[in-house]
């Protein structure tokens, strides 16, 4: 790696020390540079370090991310970010934690780890890069295809199945914070990734990201996309009812809500591999052999 | 008379209180200085149907449950034919059950040398606040001649915070049960109240070790938490529940957690992702869920981010014998997940191995920056034992970490000496790298290139076989002119040892038993070394397809020798005496053919 992409420990990072040189396998013109671009200036924007932020995505082109940015990640297997992020939540409450995921990752393969994180109301900030498709194993129907796609091999006369509505399913199975953004609206987007940051619990942010080579049409996105004018909801009943009114291509904040996050009373962990010599421990688990004493 | 070992089964349904008197008795007999075991069977019904509770009382150390039983204790006769391949009576055995409801019905073939019929549930009735269990243990310590002071004594420690009534009527219940057959007003003709009295002989008194009363499940939770685990995510499974439910309250004060994940495929996740920050991390479960966690181990494997799991083997294969034992999950502990990769595999041997072998399992995982995998099973696990109180081993949880350093470049993936590499944890400056299940380069970043391939599968083989496990991979016991050898894991080695014992003393037949407790990477010096002058092996196992006879096949360990393979399927405990009776079947068909 050359000289200028060591962090130089300066008192304020700007949206380049969050990249790295390493050159996306994306497409030319993929939503997913969109989103790299709003995510590391958010991060930047956020006075956040790079050594205590972390990235953790599935498998997928929008899971990719993770490595082309200089925190800390882990790019770990297909649908499973969310366990991976919650465990690193609960074991370091110090970090600053996105997960990013597709809409195959994180709502067919992972989406009953998607329900548990979002009824946890876990601590964490959620990217689902939506572009209706299987990008990476090239394009097949995700749960967010519309029913009558036809141009998979796989389901060729559509798959003829309502496709998942991810706020609807977000907002009722939890989550605390919901907001739907689009890759060409770095401003918007990276906005609302600031808020989901600040917000205690789990924030879960759809954003459309069209698939340009295996959705074509996606290109399109960007004339029908617009500013949602709803009211944002502070409870999810509030929220859901207004959700028969929303577009698929309205955008904003839906809801935020005040609600106790998981393992928020936690106790700070001790880490017995940096404190090696950590007696107390040492002496309460020796009492939990005497304890078994008779 | 007197004996060394005294075996009986309580049976009743849900509600009897069958497993409290089974605690009530190995807790009298701990606090006497005896050694003992206590497990518990259940018919197929979850809750309130047929419960045996098994005890066994010792003067010596011992490792499995009998079948034969000294005394059965039965609520309803009925609900012992659920339990009949394992509770076995004789000549010698003393039958008592409960005749409030009538005698024993015509179809039930009576085993026992003697049978007693008393009326439990009328005598808890003319007692107010009377309980069956509490009668029935006041008859088996009249016929165990316990001590009654010691058992009131033991009793309103118990009761006590359930306030002065439960202790009363307890104790009044136990005295009532203790004088019953005694007393001469009880026996009428249809009674038979021919008391034998079985009593332990007394204990060497000058055995003043500390004895502690443990689960090999809870055992494996307390070897965890000393190497160091501070974050357990776990999906509730049976054989496996009470490792996460004895470390649930006790990772809290040590200041970690545990999180009930929403399936075994997240609780790995969450292993992993706790690991990755740098905690020592772990989970437990059972074949089902082993399963389900094969991806992650390939992730957690390829990625080197450290990980235990507790696997308490049941009888398989899918949902199999979920309750009862069997040691069939090797090979999916050994080769499970896709693609080459290799990682730590422990089998303890004995309740108080579930203690050091966790502990190991964890240290080896976080040395080695691998995945390890503890081998128990229900027996180990849900058996309580009596044992001598142990002293832990020194295995710590320790990680060759990165030292921050602002001048360098950090490669997560580099190749060293001993091919483990210095893991940056979050909040270490300049450490900052992808963790990736993808084939990477030294500095983290995914490569298909086939010579750097190659490179990372040698590092990550490497560093695992030649690292030095040291001699407690295996355990040996018995003379060195034997020249047949019984090889095993797990938890039928005290069975092979009792074998060993039958063997000598009654065929005049020396064997040598090693018990393999690093299962993968194989010891392979120390095994040749141990066969050097054997001339016959025989492999035993506890599952049906020769798993390890195959796995230790496959390593040329003893083409040279004569070998037989004895694999016996779940979901029995094996005992000394099935050993010995396989062993001698087995030499007979082999000088047939
Ligand atoms: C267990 C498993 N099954 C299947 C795959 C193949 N696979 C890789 S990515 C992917 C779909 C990704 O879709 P999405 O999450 O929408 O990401 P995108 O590529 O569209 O950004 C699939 C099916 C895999 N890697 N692992
Ligand atoms: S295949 Fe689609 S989702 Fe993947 S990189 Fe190309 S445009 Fe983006
Ligand atoms: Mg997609």
């Amino acid at each position: 790696m050359n000289e200028s992409h060591k962090p130089e420990q300066k008192d304020t990072l700007t949206f380049k020390d969050f990249k790295t040189d390493y050159i996306p396998v994306w497409c030319k013109g993929c939503g997913d540079f969109g989103v790299l671009a709003s995510l590391t200036k958010a991060c930047a924007n956020l006075g956040l370090r790079t050594e205590n932020t972390s990235i953790i995505s599935g498998i997928g082109c929008s899971s990719r991310l993770p490595a082309y940015t200089k925190t800390y990640g882990f790019h770990t297997i297909h649908g499973r970010a969310l366990p991976v992020a919650t465990g690193l939540r609960v074991a370091r409450p110090d970090l600053a934690i996105f997960v990013v995921s597709g809409d195959g990752d994180g709502l067919s393969i992972g989406g009953n780890h998607f329900l548990h994180a979002c009824r946890r109301n876990v601590d964490l900030t959620m990217i689902v890069m939506d572009n209706e498709v299987y990008g990476m194993t090239k394009g097949q129907a995700s749960p967010t295809t519309p029913c009558d796609w036809e141009k998979s091999k796989l389901t060729p006369q559509g798959t003829h199945i309502d496709p998942i509505n991810s706020i609807a399913l977000a907002l009722s199975a939890g989550a605390t914070f919901v907001a739907r953004s689009f890759s060409n609206n770095p401003k918007q987007l990276q906005e609302i990734i600031e808020q989901a940051h600040n917000h205690k619990g789990f924030a879960f942010i759809q954003v459309l990201s069209p698939c340009v080579t295996f959705v074509p049409e996606q290109k399109n996105w960007k004339n029908i996309v617009e500013d949602s004018t709803k009211p944002m909801a502070s409870n999810r009943y509030q929220a859901l009812s207004m959700l028969g009114d929303l577009g698929n291509f309205e955008t904003g904040i839906f809801l935020k809500e005040n609600k106790h996050e998981f393992f928020e009373k936690n106790a700070k962990h001790t880490n017995p591999l940096l404190d090696q010599s950590n007696n107390n421990d040492q002496a309460i688990i020796n009492n939990f052999l005497t304890e078994f004493e008779v | 008379m007197l004996y060394k070992t005294l075996n009986m089964a309580i049976v009743g349904s849900g509600g009897d209180g069958v497993i409290s008197i089974a605690n009530s008795i190995i807790k009298y007999g701990a606090s006497q200085g005896y050694y003992g075991v206590t497990s518990r069977a259940s018919g197929p019904q979850i809750r309130g149907g047929e419960v045996a509770g098994y005890v066994r009382l010792s003067t010596n150390i011992i490792g499995t449950p009998a079948r034969r039983q000294h005394l059965v204790v039965a609520f309803n006769v009925n609900d012992i034919k659920v339990f009949k391949a394992e509770l076995v009576m004789r000549e010698e055995t003393t039958l008592i059950y409960d005749n409030s409801k009538g005698d024993i019905p015509d179809d039930f073939i009576l085993t026992a040398g003697n049978t007693i019929g008393i009326p439990f549930n009328k005598i808890a009735k003319s007692i107010p606040g009377g309980r069956v269990n509490m009668i029935a243990l006041g008859v088996i310590a009249s016929i165990l001649k316990m001590k009654l002071d010691v058992l009131h004594q033991q009793i309103t420690t118990q009761f006590i915070n359930k306030g002065e009534n439960i202790v009363n009527s307890s104790i009044k219940c136990l005295n009532a049960g203790y004088e019953f057959l005694d007393s001469d007003s009880n026996k009428s003709d249809n009674t038979n109240t021919n008391k034998t009295t079985y009593q332990l002989e007394s204990v060497n008194p000058n055995n003043t070790h500390k004895h502690i009363l443990i689960s090999g499940n809870e055992a494996s939770g307390l070897g965890a938490l000393k190497a160091g685990i501070r974050f357990v995510a776990a999906y509730p499974i049976t054989p496996a529940t009470e490792v996460l439910e004895w470390i649930a309250p006790k990772i809290k004060e040590l200041g970690g957690s545990l999180v009930q994940a929403e399936d075994e495929l997240a609780s790995i996740g969450m292993v992993i992702g706790a690991s990755f920050g740098g905690i020592p991390s772990l989970t437990a479960t059972s074949g089902p869920g082993l399963s389900l966690m094969q991806e992650f181990i390939g992730l957690s494997v390829t990625a080197e981010v450290p990980a235990t799991i507790i696997n308490v083997m049941r009888g398989g294969p899918s949902t199999g014998i979920p309750t009862k034992t069997e040691q069939s999950d090797l090979n999916s502990a050994l080769f499970g997940a896709h693609g080459d990769n290799i990682k730590i595999t422990v089998a303890p041997n004995s309740i108080e191995d579930c203690i050091h072998a966790t502990q190991w399992a964890v240290y080896l995982a976080e040395e080695l920056q691998t995945l390890s995998i503890v081998l128990s099973d229900q027996l180990l696990g849900q058996t309580i034992a009596v044992i001598d109180k142990p002293i832990f081993k020194d295995y710590k949880a320790q990680r060759k970490l990165y030292q921050e350093n602002l001048k360098q470049t950090y490669n997560r993936y580099l190749i060293t000496d001993d091919n483990i590499s210095p893991m940056a944890i979050p909040a270490q400056k300049n450490g900052e790298y992808t963790a990736t299940g993808l084939e990477h380069l030294e500095n983290a970043r995914p490569s298909s290139d086939p010579l750097n391939h190659r490179v990372q599968l040698g590092k990550r083989r490497d560093k695992i076989i030649s690292y030095d496990y040291g001699d407690y991979a295996i355990d040996v016991k018995g003379s060195d002119d034997a020249t047949t050898a019984f090889i095993c894991f797990g938890s039928i080695t005290n069975a092979l040892y009792d074998a060993q014992n039958l063997l000598a003393h009654e065929q005049n037949t020396k064997i040598k038993v090693i018990s393999i407790r690093l299962l993968s990477p194989l010891p392979l010096k120390l095994l040749h070394d141990q066969l050097k002058n054997i001339s016959d092996i025989i492999v035993i196992e506890q599952n049906h397809m020769q798993q390890l006879y195959r796995y230790l096949k496959s390593f040329k360990l003893f083409d040279t020798k004569n070998h037989i393979s004895i694999a016996e399927p779940g979901p029995l405990p094996l005992r000394g005496i099935d050993v010995v009776r396989l062993f001698n079947d087995t030499l007979q068909n082999n000088h047939k053919s």
